[in-house]
């Protein structure tokens, strides 16, 4: 018997969390970060930050980082990480928030996600963790 | 009207996982490890531990890591790392029980913490962070 439309649960309500340990100094060009990993699960993009591990104290560099769903880019989501003062890669365990989603951050089931850098004046230190949101079509 | 019970969700049926890397090194004091991520969903923290990756070997190195939901401890879910305990690589720190004030609303912030810190001299690992979510709310 289905289930009467007062009883469903929601949609989207169910998330889940991408992390990925990142070395700053490892990005030293405009390029791929991660290529194309595919979750397995219909859903979307709802929110990504990085978390300061190891501070960058060397000034002045920078880099951008952008999620794709298969060749498109995310409409925002954008995470800027920069030395330039004042900096943003320091201290441990700065949260630093992307630019708001506002568009294309629907994947299907066998769609594959990557991160790309982009604008990178190479960091020579730092490091720390990507987190992505997604909510989960759980129906 | 109640849902009738044969059409409930269960709760706290989907899990998801956040896991930070950590370099022991830069946790200098007692301090932040993490400072405020909003999740964004409604869930509580049911399991807290530690993946050791580059072994510590200076003796007598110590700190421990806990969770706090705004300005509030969780009880429990505190994870002890000494020199002792921070090797092999691949060793699993187990946190203490967590009893309670785990629970967190789609707009609260997670931060880590760090007490009772004497700065490793190397040493790092994964701190695996499990989170049952409430999909009803």
């Amino acid at each position: 018997m289905p289930i009467p439309v007062q009883f469903e649960t929601p949609r989207d309500r169910a998330y889940a969390a991408f992390t990925f340990h990142i070395i700053l100094n490892d990005i030293s060009a405009a390029a791929d970060v991660i290529t194309q990993f595919t979750p397995g699960f219909v859903g979307s993009i709802v929110k990504t930050f990085f978390v300061v591990g190891t501070p960058a104290s060397t000034a002045d560099k920078l880099f951008t980082l952008t999620w794709e769903i298969g060749d498109i880019n995310v409409d925002g989501g954008t995470i800027a990480l920069s030395s330039v003062a004042p900096s943003n890669c320091t201290p441990l365990g700065n949260v630093v928030a992307s630019a708001a989603i506002t568009g294309r951050n629907n994947f299907d089931r066998d769609d594959t996600i990557s991160l790309k850098a982009s604008s990178v004046t190479q960091f020579t230190q730092g490091e720390g963790t990507v987190v992505l949101i997604c909510a989960v079509e759980v129906y | 009207m109640p849902v009738p019970t044969q059409l409930e969700t269960p709760k706290n049926r989907v899990y998801t996982v956040l896991s930070f890397h950590i370099d022991l090194v830069d946790i200098t004091g007692n301090m932040d490890v993490i400072t405020q991520i909003t999740p964004g969903f409604v869930g509580s923290i049911v399991k807290v531990y530690w993946i050791q990756g580059t072994p510590a070997a200076t003796i007598n190195r110590l700190t421990t890591l806990n969770w706090e939901i705004g300005a509030a401890d969780i009880a429990g879910g505190a994870v002890a790392l000494t020199t002792a305990t921070c090797t092999p690589m691949g060793k699993v720190i187990e946190s203490t029980a967590i009893t309670g004030s785990s629970t967190f609303d789609r707009d609260d912030t997670l931060s880590l913490k760090s007490t009772g810190t004497t700065a490793f001299a190397e040493g790092d690992g994964y701190l695996v962070t499990i989170i049952a979510m409430d999909i009803t709310r």
